[in-house]
């Protein structure tokens, strides 16, 4: 093989891995903090949009700023749905799968309602190149590592998920630590976002996230939950899929018993098996945050 | 139930309703569409109601009744699983499924009597639904992985693995799409009102909400369900088979996810089309959260959702206002089911709590491998 | 109240306090004054007070009522949250809770006392490396995760916890119920070097030869209320005794069974039944006879082993070894439905949680567990109107008198007697040959347990074997025709009716015998 389609690939690998990698590091804050995250997907939705939006506004101004307004709007969008789903949670004691799905579906209505009724012709914006996005998510794992072991608000964080009870003796305000957390993951899920619409596909269509969000919690869990597997796990997704792209371009086939296993559609199939046999212990036990999910009882 | 209870279980899900619809009113408000033709133009689009002058258009009524119709078997499936106190949100993927194999059977069987064929390709489509509901019982009763975890990733599965599948082994080669050969037209379900995708589906709805509702009330089996689902411990104390309660609730409302996606080829598409199960599995929830426990409800929850589906769709062609206001107004209704005002907390004494499994995880990602079941 | 110089002796005062729950006055005017650097005992039976006492010391919630002062300054009012008590300079070490096992020893140590946002754990560990060693914990390794502690080490951590957050008042929630006697003895030496340094230790116990042996003083409270001071060196065991179960009402509803003893044959054995939770063993080699027309009452202090055995027969726990028997022939291997056919019945402990489904309806209720009889509809379908007639007649026997609504009312509506009265008729109704009642009359009044009590004996004379836990002593002496006794999971000795007084089944309970 050339060094170029090596290069390529390598490329290709990396731009898949991103906005998972991104949006990852969102889910393992939540989720380490004892909130389910379904809502990455949302998030995400939600980051895309409001970025590309943000950008087309000063699409007059130097790009610079467009681009900054951009990752602005993303930034603020996350946190915010980050907090509702926070206060969906904390506060009202809404089952955390169901204020997930509902903040997914209002991001899945609210963003094709406001592109089809704001930009009935489509929009483009000059963006960014993907490298902005790219090098942070490679390194966004080493300090969400470091920020989750060495710091006193990732002791906390993770304090929250393993026992809210142990850690509010010990006097942590488990609330506050997960509005904290549920917030930065959705301002990570929101930058992952912004990248599909600013750094890769320079324009929006509708529910652009595709999914991602998901496979991004797929990441976290096959990730044992640790900043380092997650982003291992979404490099490995990342490897898939751009695998499909190429096997698909070269027409390789391995065919058993009729089914052509190189197909990108069985390929396709591979990152959620392999989420479920680990989530079901066969390769190697995932072993979710104690308290992750539950509903708290009394004065949290 | 006396008419003051019934009237005081109708108030919140009228509350959900209008609450999402004001919303929709805000946005429509916030974007610049004038209010008053928009809401007409869906209501139209909903009921086939006019007013001024009175018209009734058979055809708008008979395409939202279209839309209910798998909502009735989605809604019912996830409604089914919250009985057990399951969350289901494998319904699409189970659809999908059920879909697929319902195709394939209702066109490998060629030759026999059309109402036998149907049958059989409805069994299918229910057993192929079943299947993969059962893999997210066996999944949690036997490996602790939560059933919206291991639904979320066998949804991916089954689109994947029916594209294929519709693409390569079982390809209508006439077509570029992927989608298997279309099925005789002996299988077809009859059309209810002619020139809309309404048919017999509708009916078939019907009757199973009915029955399942009378077997959930009126079967010992039913009764397990709800008892494991309202106090899973008590249940396991009374010596009933959680696992296999659990592992059961999955397949029956897999089934019947199945049977949705079954009667949308038979009924309508008439062959395999990858995606041919649209937003009706995730709709289905919303169904299930905004009509509860009883059949009436989610009837009248699933007439809601269609008739809002087509009703939108009008409106968009009508007045231009995109029709995923729809969604919006289905999220609300999910966000505001979910709030738990209902839920009395239950006061417990300090001190006397102290009990052995007290460190049982009952969250979202809880590992409960049940006890009861497997002592030796 | 206190004065000036009295207050600064006291590292502890806390008077008039009160707290009520739903229907339970838990603390009713209770006072506790404890003095610098002693080792005070607060004892009593369970729902005596204790545990409310010290989650109020501890910031859980404040008191309806009461003052608190502690070294002499007043903080009533100013105790709302554990980082409050904390602050005030209390540490508590709970039997639940409190470390995070998959958080290393010295992250337990510094969670919620970090000072710096990036924290140095290396320079951390040096103060806790120094107090673990004047602690006599030179092998402590800082870390490694909790969950791979023992659960002795575990509770040192807690201490340590405690310290390093600076505690002068150490409080102890039954510290020695998970431990083997040799740990317990290297913690009460532990506790005794921190005395000796001027740390004040004050714990919750129910065992009298724990304190007889290592406390100062002794506060004894009863039913939520105070029932003597005590210094340890100028009392007895009897009279703490004396003290902690007041005098006992003797056999109120007794009736002999009408069931000979020659007659009697084995209904359950219990053979060598070992049960471990959390890689602690709860019951050792337990070996128990329940035979016809009789009730066993098992005795004991609460987290004796009870639940675990209760499980175990039912098949809701796994045993570690050991045998079970129902009718003679074995059931290990049965599954709980299968058991519960065979001839088991289960008044539950806590009827919410299991006895019933708060939110079926009474005649639901009725049918739990027994929905696949032939009585009730004949396995697949169920005959609602004839569990509604059985249900009625079951309702009129018992004397439950409802609403309009009859056997379609909401189960969670009704008294806790009435309650308890739908579950003990279902389970006695399924005629089951053995019967395990846990704290069959726990909540009720007067009159509902007496009918409670009835109906239990009346099974007993149709040759039902009841085996009876109750935390209420009086309840277990006036109902038991035998009474075994469980302490930190062992029998410690079975007593005929006659040779149970309240002080030697109080002994065996407290461990104040051998």
């Amino acid at each position: 093989m050339s060094l170029q389609v090596v290069t390529g690939f390598v490329l290709a690998v990396l731009y898949f891995y991103t906005p998972l990698a991104l949006a990852a590091m969102g889910g393992i804050l939540s989720e380490r903090s004892g909130v389910v995250n379904i809502a990455l997907e949302g998030f995400m939705l939600f980051g895309a949009f409001f970025a590309v939006c943000a950008a087309d506004l000063l699409h007059h101004e130097p790009v610079w700023l467009a681009d900054g307004a951009g990752l602005l709007a993303a930034v603020l969008a996350g946190a915010v749905f980050g907090l509702l789903h926070a206060m969906f949670t904390q506060k009202y004691g809404m089952d955390h799968v169901v204020s997930g799905l509902g903040i997914n579906l209002l991001a899945s209505g609210v963003t094709r309602y406001f592109y089809l009724h704001l930009y009935p012709n489509g929009l483009s914006v000059a963006g960014m190149p993907r490298v902005f996005f790219v090098v942070p998510a490679l390194l966004l794992p080493f300090l969400v590592y470091l920020f989750v072991k060495r710091t006193r608000t990732g002791l906390r964080i993770r304090s929250a998920g393993e026992n809210p009870e142990g850690a509010m003796m010990a006097g942590v305000n488990v609330k506050s630590v997960r509005y904290f957390a549920v917030a930065c993951s959705g301002v990570f899920a929101a930058l992952g976002g912004a990248y599909l619409t600013l750094a890769d596909a320079h324009n929006f269509s509708t529910d652009i996230s595709a999914g991602k969000g998901y496979i991004a919690l797929a990441a976290v869990i096959f990730g044992k939950w640790n900043p380092l597997g997650a982003a291992g796990g979404a490099l490995f997704f990342g490897l898939f899929f751009a695998l499909q792209t190429q096997l698909e371009i070269h027409n390789y086939k391995l065919v058993l018993l009729g089914i052509h296993l190189t197909n990108p559609m069985c390929l396709d199939t591979l990152p959620y098996l392999m989420t479920i046999l680990a989530l079901a212990g066969l390769v190697g036990k995932s072993r979710p945050p104690a308290a992750l999910g539950r509903q708290e009882k009394g004065t949290l | 139930m006396r008419l003051h209870q019934i009237a005081l279980s109708l108030l919140r899900p009228i509350g959900m309703v209008v609450t999402g619809l004001a919303c929709m009113f805000l946005f429509l408000a916030l974007s610049g569409y004038a209010a008053g033709p928009s809401f007409s133009a869906l209501w139209v689009g909903a009921t086939g109601l006019q007013f001024s002058p009175f018209q009734f258009d058979a055809f708008h009524a008979a395409q939202s009744l279209a839309y209910v119709t798998p909502l009735l078997f989605t809604g019912l499936a996830i409604s089914l699983a919250f009985r057990a106190g399951l969350f289901n949100i494998g319904a699409p993927g189970q659809m999908t499924f059920g879909a697929f194999f319902c195709a394939v059977a209702a066109a490998a069987l060629p030759g026999i009597n059309g109402a036998v064929h149907i049958a059989l390709a409805l069994a299918a489509g229910c057993a192929a639904g079943g299947v993969w509901g059962w893999l997210s019982g066996v999944l949690k009763t036997r490996y602790g992985v939560h059933e919206v975890l291991s639904t979320i990733m066998l949804n991916y599965i089954a689109a994947d693995l029916t594209t294929y599948l519709a693409s390569h082994n079982f390809k209508d080669p006439s077509y570029q799409a992927p989608q298997t050969r279309a099925i005789a037209s002996s299988t077809h379900l009859h059309s209810i009102a002619a020139g809309s995708s309404l048919n017999a589906g509708f009916y078939l709805a019907i009757f199973f909400l009915a029955l399942v509702t009378w077997a959930v009330r009126n079967t010992s089996f039913g009764f397990q369900i709800r008892a494991v689902g309202q106090n899973e411990e008590a249940a396991r104390a009374s010596g009933m088979p959680v696992d296999r309660v659990v592992m059961a609730s999955m397949s029956l409302s897999g089934g019947l996810a199945g049977i949705a996606g079954a009667v949308l080829v038979l009924g309508q598409q008439h062959c395999f089309v990858a995606g041919i199960a649209g937003n009706y599995g995730f709709d289905g929830i919303a169904v299930a959260l905004l009509g509860g426990a009883s059949g009436t409800g989610i009837l009248l929850s699933a007439l809601f959702f269609g008739a809002l589906a087509h009703g939108a769709e009008y409106m968009q062609i009508i007045t231009n206002v995109p029709n995923s206001i729809a969604l919006i107004v289905q999220a609300m209704v999910i966000l505001l089911a979910g709030v738990r005002t209902w839920r009395k907390k239950r006061v417990r004494l300090a001190g006397q709590s102290n009990k052995s499994n007290s460190d049982k995880n009952d969250g979202a990602y809880s590992t409960q491998i049940s006890s009861g079941e497997e002592v030796g | 109240m206190a004065t000036g110089t009295e207050a600064v002796k006291y590292a502890l005062r806390m008077e008039g306090i009160t707290h009520a729950f739903p229907g339970v006055l838990a603390n009713d005017h209770i006072h506790l004054a404890v003095r610098r650097g002693t080792f005070h005992a607060v004892i009593g039976e369970n729902g005596a007070g204790k545990s409310t006492l010290l989650n109020i010391l501890f910031g859980k919630f404040p008191p309806d009522e009461g003052r608190i002062w502690i070294e002499g300054e007043e903080v009533t009012g100013r105790l709302n949250s554990s980082a409050d008590a904390i602050k005030s300079g209390i540490g508590l070490v709970s039997q639940h809770y409190s470390l995070i096992p998959a958080l290393t020893v010295l992250e337990n140590l510094l969670l919620g006392a970090e000072e710096q946002w990036i924290i140095p754990f290396a320079k951390a560990v040096e103060p806790g490396k120094k107090l673990a060693e004047q602690l006599g914990m030179e092998a402590l390794d800082f870390f490694q995760p909790a969950s791979q502690l023992s659960v002795a080490s575990r509770q040192k951590v807690e201490i340590l916890k405690a310290l390093y957050r600076g505690a002068k008042i150490l409080l102890l929630d039954e510290p020695t119920a998970t431990l083997a006697p040799s740990e317990s003895d290297t913690l009460f030496a532990l506790l005794k070097r921190l005395r000796d340094k001027g740390i004040t230790v004050v714990f919750v116990t129910h065992k009298l030869r724990e304190v007889m042996t290592h406390s100062d003083a002794v506060t004894v409270l009863r039913s939520g209320k105070n029932a003597g001071d005590f210094q340890t060196a100028q009392t007895t065991p009897g009279e703490l005794l004396r003290a902690m179960i007041g005098e006992k009402t003797g056999p109120g509803n007794r009736r002999e069974s009408s069931i000979e003893a020659t007659e009697a044959r084995v209904l359950l054995e219990i053979r060598k039944l070992s049960v471990s939770t959390g890689g602690i063993k709860r019951l050792h080699e337990v070996d128990l006879q329940l035979n016809t027309g009789e009730i066993l009452g098992i005795a004991g202090v609460d987290g004796s082993g009870q639940s675990e055995l209760v499980e175990a027969v039912l098949g809701l726990r796994k045993v570690d070894s050991g045998e079970i028997c129902l009718n003679g022939s074995p059931i290990n291997s049965m599954n709980t439905g299968r058991r519960r056919e065979a001839g088991l019945g289960y008044i539950a402990e806590d009827r919410h949680d299991r006895g019933m489904i708060d939110t079926f309806t009474v005649a639901e209720n009725y049918v739990l567990g027994l929905e696949r009889r032939k009585a009730f509809g004949g396995g697949l379908l169920l005959n609602w109107r004839k569990i509604a007639e059985k249900t009625r007649t079951m309702l009129t026997e018992y004397d439950v008198r409802l609403g309009s609504d009859g056997a379609l009312t909401r189960a969670g509506s009704l008294s806790g007697g009435n309650q308890q009265k739908l579950v003990v008729a279902r389970e006695l109704d399924a005629q089951p040959s053995v019967l395990l009642a846990c704290q069959p009359t726990r909540g009720l009044d007067v009159n509902a347990s007496a009918t409670v009590h009835q109906r239990l004996q009346n099974a007993r004379d149709n040759g039902v074997g009841v085996m009876l836990f109750s935390l209420d002593l009086d309840e277990t002496l006036a109902l038991s025709d035998r009474i075994a006794v469980l302490y930190n999971g062992r029998v410690a000795g079975v007593l005929a009716r006659k040779d149970a007084t309240s002080e030697r089944v109080g002994a065996l309970m407290t461990g104040a015998v051998d």
